[in-house]
């Protein structure tokens, strides 16, 4: 389950050396994200880069190849996380360790190679990697891995360039075959059942671009507070037509999609792409572009509204005034995805509860809001949703350190998972608890005091505000903040 | 009325629980439905979950559940024990509740009822509440209609007098004369639909969470969403284009893939699907010795009936073992079928009165059925050998 050792790089003598952990950090902390807040907590002065796999890394349990990635957000000087799919992880841990803490700075641009120690060299091919995109200049610059998968925001790609680090290698290990544990089946069924992962309309078969479809419907996409007019009803994921599928390690899900050789933009990159106008038949291409050079889509689609320039014009030479993002509609400086907060309160108070800023993925509130999963609840009301939101942020944090994928929690709960490691699901909530409350200590380090709790000025409606304070004074109170 | 009455209302109107109480742990606590025992509270202080409900069932449901939990921890293998609860543990009292709470949704207190605990609040506790209900029940009248045909000691005697007990209270043979004319407009067909789904759950054919209904008309199948009520499905109703050139349909039921299915054949119009109960005991009794046993839920391959309604394997969803792969074939050649552990499916090529009458009968034949193998079991051992 886990190696007890983390490899710590430091790129300015271009040294190494491990640091093992005790047990009751793996109790606590679980591995993966929890794993990162610690070691991030911990060296936070040393500024370091953090990736780290956890205690499912490869089983071969569904959606376990995710790689959990930390550190302060060149941006904002607040926290970054996100998680990533491919062999990454599960390479690390075939070299013994459950992370990598990466400091300093290389006097030239390097790459690190892992396989069985450390070396300075060119990545051999066939190799697990993570390289930054090739943008220099942003600071939204988000990494590739195995030159297809991608974290969800930008940062680490700019943490990448700045440490002069052109890639990262990793011997990879063999492919995990699915566990013959009842664990397995519980889940898989479960899947199986939930029509937004794998039914005839779900991501599996559409990509998670299939979203677009419902957040439209309910008129919550980003034009709403871009004031942009809405797209066009027939420019959604099924009009990209046939897809192959490709899946993160052994994944049944298989969420990530290709058209003729170009992956299909995810959810918030498409909905984004397509309010910013960019023409239909050109979004897989645009996508491709911004992907190669690390563009985190949501911020620069942001900046495209704020200039009023053309957006792929904006895209392909982005102007050095928008090097640093844009902050009209963020929260901590973190530019809101593609669901309005107006039409989605859940939604809005997870933005801006998230220690990374606005983020629809810490709390997950679009699953009961808009998929009705494990049931439905009123999008239009705040009421109830800080009770709600802390469950969820907690469940999301422990699955997180698993790691599994966030998709899988549309239907699969901490139930399920902790049949894998032999324990109860209210163990992993209150390592999830510990986990969450770690990253809002080091936010708090940061600087982003509770204040910083607070959406964009007029992203609700005066009496949406009012009912959405008294929810957020609540949650200061049950997460004992206030 | 707030969310959590309104569910005590559902439990006490369905006659499925005498008792029902909510405490509810914000940053304050709050209770409704009545007093609560220290006990139980001293188990929400411990748990700090945010909706605990406790309920204790109404007969017959109370007699199975204990019956079902005589053995300790169960878990029949119909279809929304195996794919949402796992198991339901029983505890002897309530000091043992928060440890079974850790670790699943809902347990039995022998003695007094279910108590569940759910971080999303009254409906939640609800849908868990009734399927420890819908398990138990299930458990204690498959165990028991399998050992009588196997000749084995049984509780015929209790099963039985509880039989007779839900026969009176539960089983409802006149129907209501739902819609006719329902493809007039959307609104004549989102009419219908909620007006079919309601009749279905005050029938007692399910638990209003559970089952689906659709139409489809004008390339459009328009289905309930996943997660509603089949009492409540106004504005709770997808439309889904048959082209699949729009994801909208997101929201649709699990079965959406199975009801699109379905309609490849010409002339079904509507789609009812429902979980009577002795439907669902009824298919999963079966004393063959097989080399699929154990594995029935996918991959009986007997033929086998409930009433004139065949019975096919397959899970809920999608997936090499789903019933989509199972269900539309059986539903070409007949009106009404019976996914094993699961409940019954039934078309009709009008309106939802064929539909709704082909479910009753069905479930009025899976109860004769049981009865007898029950009344033959006891002739039997009272025979002279």
């Amino acid at each position: 389950m886990h190696t007890g050792k983390i490899l710590s790089v430091n790129l300015t003598n271009l040294s190494w050396n491990i640091l093992p952990l005790e047990k009751c950090i793996y109790d606590k902390f679980i591995g993966g994200r929890g794993l990162s807040g610690h070691l991030l907590g911990t060296y936070l002065e040393n500024n370091p880069l953090i990736f780290c796999n956890g205690p499912l890394t490869g089983s071969g349990y569904q959606t376990s190849a995710r790689c959990a990635v930390m550190h302060i957000n060149p941006k904002t000087g607040g926290l970054f996380r996100s998680d990533f799919g491919g062999r990454f992880a599960s390479a690390l841990k075939n070299e013994g360790y459950d992370g990598l803490m990466i400091t300093g700075r290389a006097e030239s641009c390097i790459s690190l190679v892992i396989d069985n120690g450390v070396r300075f060299a060119d990545v051999p091919r066939g190799y697990a990697t993570v390289s930054p995109g090739a943008d220099r200049n942003i600071k939204y610059c988000k990494i590739i891995s195995d030159g297809f998968f991608t974290s969800h925001r930008g940062g680490t790609g700019t943490m990448m360039h700045r440490m002069n680090l052109t890639a990262i290698g990793i011997r990879p290990s063999g492919a995990p075959q699915a566990p013959d544990t009842s664990a397995y089946e519980d889940i898989e069924r479960l899947i199986n059942a939930a029509p937004s992962l794998t039914g005839r309309l779900g991501i599996g078969k559409f990509g998670t671009a299939a979203l677009y479809d419902l957040t439209r419907a309910r008129d919550i996409l980003p034009n709403t507070f871009f004031n942009l007019p809405q797209p066009a009803a027939n420019t959604n994921a099924c009009a990209l037509g046939e897809t192959q599928s490709v899946s993160c390690g052994g994944c049944t899900i298989a969420c990530r999609k290709m058209k003729n050789g170009l992956r299909v933009p995810e959810y918030d990159e498409f909905a984004m792409l397509l309010c910013m106008g960019v023409p239909f038949e050109r979004i897989i291409e645009t996508y491709n572009h911004c992907m190669k050079q690390g563009i985190d889509i949501i911020t620069a689609c942001h900046c495209i509204a704020q200039s009023g320039m053309d957006p792929e014009e904006f895209l392909y030479d982005i102007p050095e005034e928008f090097y640093n993002g844009s902050d009209r509609f963020a929260v901590k400086g973190v530019e809101l995805p593609a669901i309005a907060p107006n039409g989605a309160l859940g939604v809005a108070l997870g933005y801006v509860t998230s220690p990374n800023g606005a983020d629809w993925t810490t709390a997950m509130a679009l699953t009961h809001e808009i998929l009705r999963k494990p049931v439905p609840t009123d999008r239009q009301s705040a009421e109830g949703k800080a009770v709600i939101n802390i469950a969820y942020e907690n469940a999301k944090a422990a699955s997180d350190s698993l790691p599994v994928c966030r998709y899988a929690l549309f239907a699969v709960s901490l139930e399920e998972y902790a049949k894998t490691l032999n324990t109860t699901a209210a163990k992993l909530a209150e390592c999830g608890s510990d986990i969450f409350m770690n990253e809002i200590n080091i936010i708090r380090r940061l600087g982003f005091g509770i204040e910083t709790d607070r959406l964009p000025q007029g992203a609700l409606t005066p009496e949406q505000q009012t009912g959405f304070d008294a929810e957020l004074k609540k949650y200061h109170r049950m997460r004992g903040l206030a | 009325m707030s969310l959590f009455d309104k569910y005590i209302n559902k439990l006490k109107k369905q006659k499925l629980a005498d008792e029902a109480v909510y405490i509810v742990t914000e940053d304050s606590v709050s209770i409704y439905g009545g007093d609560v025992s220290a006990e139980l509270m001293h188990t929400a202080n411990e748990l700090k979950a945010y909706c605990l409900l406790y309920i204790r069932p109404s007969e017959p449901f109370m007699t199975a559940l204990e019956k079902a939990a005589e053995g300790g921890e169960f878990a029949p293998n119909d279809s929304e024990t195996r794919t949402f609860l796992h198991t339901v543990p029983v505890a002897d009292d309530f000091a043992d509740v928060s440890q079974a709470l850790k670790r699943r949704k809902a347990v039995f207190v022998r003695g007094h009822g279910i108590v569940t605990a759910a971080p999303f609040g009254a409906e939640q506790a609800f849908i868990f509440a009734s399927s420890v209900l819908f398990s138990g029940f299930v458990k204690f009248f498959s165990d028991t209609g399998e050992a009588a045909l196997l000749g084995k000691s049984c509780d015929t005697e209790s099963a039985l007098r509880l039989l007779a007990e839900y026969i009176e209270n539960f089983h409802h043979t006149e129907l209501p004369e739902l819609d006719r004319d329902i493809l007039l407009s959307d609104e004549s067909i989102l009419s219908s639909m909620a007006q079919a789904g309601r009749a279905t759950v005050e029938l007692g054919l399910v638990d209003s969470f559970f089952g689906n209904i659709s139409v489809c008309h004008d390339k459009n199948i328009y289905i309930s969403r996943t997660g509603s009520s089949l009492d409540e499905l106004e504005y709770e109703i997808d439309i889904c284009p048959t082209d699949e050139s729009t994801c909208t349909g997101l929201t649709a039921s699990s079965e959406l893939a199975s009801h699109r299915k379905i309609y490849e054949t010409p002339g079904k119009q509507v789609i009812l699907h429902a979980h009577p109960r002795f439907s669902v005991i009824m298919s999963m009794i079966c004393v063959e010795d097989c080399e699929n046993r154990g594995k029935c839920h996918y991959a009986c391959i007997k033929k086998r009936y409930v009433g004139s309604s065949p019975i096919v394997p397959g899970e809920v969803g999608n997936g090499p073992r789903a019933m989509v792969n199972t269900l539309p074939s059986a539903m070409r050649d007949n009106d009404s079928v019976t996914v094993y552990g699961h409940g019954v499916f039934t078309v009709s090529a009008s309106d939802f009165n064929d539909a709704l009458r082909l479910l009753t009968e069905t479930e009025t034949a899976a109860l004769n059925e049981y009865q007898s193998i029950l009344l033959a079991s006891q002739t039997s051992t009272r025979s002279p050998r």
